[in-house]
């Protein structure tokens, strides 16, 4: 078989991108690392925000590659390898947690033994809530994810040498107890970092809403790294416009999954109105959050409901750009709502470290991933399903 | 040219070949052309030449009047026909109204997609000139017909008949109103 | 091509009609059921359903009759078997919508022989499931206020309650269902007016085949109004699940206040209702002669989404329980434990082994790929589900805020009967489909075939 695209990433993308990435990458650690003097409480909790968006991005991804791989998806495998690279950050994620642990005593207020010693609730929930079980699940949560992410990646990149078809049953059958492992991580991980952050609430849903959160954000994501490569002259032929469509119908599909998750939760506990779980919402909504809450009403269902709905936005890469954009923006802002009030408690404050932590970690984030990306192929040249996947058509 | 005559009508025994039949034939100049099959055929409308169905903007529309017609019920019965109060919750809780404006929402797009589809296909119609044809009752199961109509304007009953069976057409019959 | 290589096992995907049959063949072998006389064990497996749907008849005339008193209801436990089967009976209804919805987006082309047979089961399981509520009104001749009708009371439904939803919901669901039904059954019942020998037959499907000739302008709006439907049907159908989770998770009850519910309980639905169409397949394709066209592959898929599904309650479950501990709040604790080892311990863990331990079995292709062991599980699975919904209304009803009112509850004989009959509606229903109906999408099987790719033949 021929392929017209090369599967090789040289040039500008490949040698120069990644060093602007590492420079601003570099840049707003520093910066941050400055806030932090000013201000340390504030610092920790825009970092977690930060961390937590490029978290649920690449978490999104290892959900993307784990189930193309369970249901044996024949359309998505040009696309795949953008992923596969994505998960491949989990080391990287690693790293941007050890920050964290020196400010768990300014995020957690379980972690402070007088704290507990002094609430009822608190002690209730020491079994769980306590520092020494909480490092242990830090370490599992990661050795899970990069152990699955390796095995994902190194299957995928052995087989563009040899053309092994045995590799994709075997990813085949890793994916379907890694669907298993990457449920239990996503939902105790959002509720150890995000949901204790208010130890004493509690929602059966939470780890679904961070899950549904995560995979709007990777699909946009995916679309946009390959559409950044599109850009660049790299796969133009490979992943096609019909590809991008189905891409679009499944972060449209997933968005509504997210409104619908967060409507659920959000109706359930307003409806039955017990205190117990009332005050989080009311906490989230003073002063100006309101507004952010709006927003999230208006910018993460209404309108992407109405504007995306049309085959042709999908269809049109620019449309699809902004799409993408867009919901990358108001994952980000679904985050900072979720994580921000914690610290910023009457209303939004805004402080530059919300903006340098996030472009620290992603310039880090984005340089490490292309550098990655010029050592393997861009798509997966010996995939057994890729003349499949290339002569797909959408209707 | 018979005034009672509608259209040549030519069997074709594969997708495939009627596929082939039917660009041989625009090719040739034809345009008042429809096919009749089984099954959808991948590829035949851009074959044929027409164009994308307008039925998705029947469907939105439909939609959208049934959001605002289960929104302005509810509030309107909740706020001022008849006020209950009950849970401590406000007589305007659009919370609690989400539930049913999605589903007339949804009762109200379905409705526009069924019934918007039967009206762009003038169906029902339960007769038809074709149906008197002796080998049509095919289509249902396994035959492919294309069918050149008489409005056409390089039509003529004996060229088009001809011609019809020369692109691979079989049992090629004058279809009378 | 008679023996079964894996799709596990290979790169290549599994053909989808068996034996190499042509277009032809596949019209006759589906539309044969529909023209020949009823087999004898079609007559005797009528007689029997048609004496269960009699059965629920009596029982709930004798309901009206004497009134809700002939139930086992009490004053703690105010919802029983009525609920229980509700939203049993809507579950399994969830299965159809999800096949012939949501597996089309996802270009599931295995759906299109079983979409027919589980979009009809759809349908049944939602009339018998709007049974349930309509009687347990009490004043059943009364029920017409549920719906916003003017009337000379100038009185009208309150729409900030969830029991409201449910109306509105549920007739929503059992209306687009129908039409989607409907739909996909025009080109099928034009093939099977233009096969009919006799004129009362030509007459009577002729007239629901609208006039179905199969015209190309007819197909393309056709695919698209299928299409558009499909997008519809799928939000519809995570929506009627959750909002009868509504009914439950709106109250402050422990146990049935938690959020997760919505989602929990499509999971659920989904999980019964492919149970249901497993047991009902497994039987059909046997006395029908259809496995050429509802393969083992088929049966697999299905097997499959079922584990899937069983795994994602389970995971419910776990998440219930631990946020119940979580919370601190002892009476959530105390409702979840005293489900575990309470009165009603036996129905927690039925629950508990039919839905998230024998499902796991399906782990192992053997068991996926083997009927008797599928069909022992799928009813299993039915049982479980049943008894999840059992757990969830009664045994948090029977305990809760106030020691002093605690009560048991067992259903009378009248429920019980109930209960049975529905299942005799619900068969009696599916067997005249079975007979009248075509019960694989004809068409929709034969554009998935290969022969019907317009590039068949062609190298590539």
């Amino acid at each position: 078989m021929k392929h017209q695209d090369s599967p090789q990433l040289a040039g500008f993308l490949a040698n120069q991108f990644p060093l602007i990435a590492f420079a601003v990458g570099t840049a707003g650690l520093a910066l941050s690392a400055i806030s932090y003097l000013v201000n340390p409480e504030r610092f920790f909790f825009s970092y977690l925000t930060a961390f937590m968006f490029f978290l649920t991005i690449t978490l999104g991804a290892l959900f993307f590659v784990t189930i193309q791989n369970l249901v044996r998806s024949g359309w998505s495998v040009v696309v795949r390898r953008i992923p596969e690279q994505m998960i491949s950050n989990f080391g990287l994620m690693a790293l941007f947690f050890i920050p964290i642990l020196f400010g768990l005593h300014t995020l957690y207020e379980w972690t402070h033994p007088a704290v507990v010693a002094g609430d009822h609730l608190l002690i209730t929930k020491s079994g769980y809530l306590n520092l020494k079980f909480f490092l242990i699940r830090v370490v599992f949560y990661f050795s899970v994810w990069i152990l699955l992410a390796r095995t994902y990646f190194t299957r995928s990149t052995t087989q563009d040498q040899t053309g092994d078809p045995t590799l994709t049953l075997k990813n085949q059958t890793t994916s379907t107890y890694g669907i298993l492992l990457f449920a239990i991580t996503i939902t105790f991980s959002a509720v150890d970092w995000v949901m204790s952050l208010t130890p004493h609430w509690f929602s059966t849903m939470f780890g679904v809403y961070i899950f549904a959160g995560s995979t709007v954000a990777s699909l946009a994501a995916i679309s946009l790294l390959a559409m950044i490569l599109r850009k660049a002259g790299y796969l133009a032929n490979t992943i096609r416009i019909d590809h991008y469509h189905d891409l679009g119908k499944l972060l449209y599909g997933f968005n509504i999954f997210w409104s619908y998750i967060a409507f659920s939760q959000y109706f359930l506990i307003w409806y039955a109105n017990i205190p117990e779980e009332t005050f989080w919402f009311t906490d989230h909504f003073r002063g100006s959050w309101n507004s952010v809450g709006i927003l999230l009403a208006v910018g993460h269902f209404g309108i992407p409901f109405l504007l995306f709905m049309s085959r042709h936005v999908k269809r049109n890469l620019v449309t699809h750009a902004m799409m993408a954009v867009w919901f990358l923006f108001i994952h980000f802002v679904d985050l900072y709502w979720i994580i921000m009030p914690n610290v910023s408690k009457a209303g939004v404050t805004f402080a530059w470290v919300d903006i340098t932590a996030l472009l620290g970690i992603g310039g880090i984030y984005i340089g490490v991933l292309f550098t990655r990306m010029k050592k393997y192929p861009l798509f997966p040249v010996k995939d057994p399903r890729l003349s499949d996947s290339m002569h797909f058509e959408n209707v | 040219m018979k005034k009672d005559v509608v259209s040549v009508l030519g069997e074709f025994t594969t997708p495939q070949t009627l596929l082939k039949a039917v660009k041989t034939a625009r090719k040739a100049g034809y345009k008042a052309m429809e096919t009749y099959t089984p099954f959808p055929v991948h590829g035949m409308d851009d074959a044929i030449g027409i164009k994308p169905s307008k039925l998705p903007w029947i469907v939105l529309i439909c939609g959208a009047v049934g959001l605002a017609s289960g929104f302005a019920l509810q509030t309107w019965v909740s706020t001022s026909a008849y006020k209950l109060t009950i849970s401590g919750k406000p007589f305007f809780s659009y919370q609690a109204f989400v539930p049913v404006m999605f589903e007339l929402m949804v009762l109200f797009a379905a409705f526009g997609t069924v019934f918007g589809m039967l009206i762009l296909n003038r169906l029902p119609r339960w007769y038809d000139a074709l149906f008197k044809t002796k080998r049509f009752h095919t289509v249902t199961s396994h035959g492919f017909f294309l069918e050149i109509q008489a409005q056409d304007h390089l039509f003529d009953i004996e060229k088009t008949a001809e011609y019809l069976s020369e692109i691979g057409g079989t049992n090629v019959e004058v279809v009378k109103a | 091509m008679s023996e079964y290589l894996h799709p596990d096992t290979v790169i290549e995907r599994a053909p989808l009609v068996l034996n190499g049959h042509g277009f032809e063949k596949i019209t006759d072998m589906v539309c044969g059921p529909v023209e020949r006389k009823a087999p004898k064990w079609w007559q005797i497996a009528f007689l029997g359903a048609a004496s269960g749907a009699l059965l629920l008849v009596s029982m709930l005339g004798y309901l009206i009759w004497d009134g809700i008193g002939v139930w086992g209801l009490n004053n703690r436990v105010d919802w029983g078997f009525d609920i229980v089967n509700f939203v049993f009976w809507v579950g399994i209804g969830h299965a159809g919508t999800l096949i012939s919805a949501i597996l089309f987006l996802f270009r599931q082309k295995w759906r299109m022989a079983i979409n027919r047979f589980a979009e009809a089961m759809t349908i049944f399981a939602v009339i018998c499931a709007a049974i349930f509520p309509l009687m347990h009104t009490g004043r059943q001749w009364m029920d017409f206020y549920l719906f916003p009708i003017p009337n000379q009371m100038s009185m009208w439904p309150n729409f900030r309650s969830p029991l409201l939803w449910d109306v509105f919901a549920v007739s929503t669901y059992f209306t687009v269902s129908l039409l989607f039904w409907y739909v996909g059954l025009i080109p099928d019942l034009a093939t099977i007016r233009d096969r009919a020998v006799s004129k009362s037959k030509q007459f009577f499907y002729g007239i629901f085949a609208l006039g179905w000739r199969g015209a190309n302008r007819h197909w393309q709006h056709y695919e698209k109004g299928y299409l558009l439907l499909a997008a519809i049907s799928t939000p519809l159908v995570l929506s009627v699940h959750s909002i009868v989770s509504f009914d439950f998770a709106v109250a402050q009850l422990p146990g049935w206040h938690t959020t997760i519910f919505p989602p929990y309980f499509v999971a659920g639905a989904i999980f019964s209702g492919f149970a249901m169409v497993v047991t009902l397949m497994v039987i059909s394709r046997e006395v029908f002669g259809m496995k050429d066209l509802m393969t083992i592959h088929h049966l697999e898929c299905m097997n499959k989404i079922i584990l899937a599904t069983g795994t994602m309650v389970g995971y419910a479950y776990g998440m219930e329980f631990f946020m119940a501990w979580y919370s601190g709040s002892e009476y959530e604790a105390f409702a979840f434990i005293n489900r575990a080892i309470g009165p009603y311990a036996w129905a927690y863990w039925s629950m508990i082994s039919c839905n998230v331990i024998f499902p796991q079995l399906f782990w192992f292709r053997k068991i996926r790929t083997s009927i008797p062991a599928m069909f022992v599980i799928s009813i299993f699975v039915n049982i479980g589900m049943w008894f999840e919904r059992f757990v969830i209304t009664v045994i948090s009803l029977h305990r809760t805020f106030l020691p002093s009112t605690w009560a048991y509850y067992s259903p009378s004989w009248v429920e019980i009967c109930t209960l049975i009959g529905s299942f005799g509606l619900f068969l009696t229903l599916f067997l005249l489909f079975l007979k009248f109906l075509p019960m694989i999408a004809v068409a929709e099987v034969k554009a998935i075939m290969p022969e019907a790719d317009p590039h068949y033949g062609e190298a590539h």
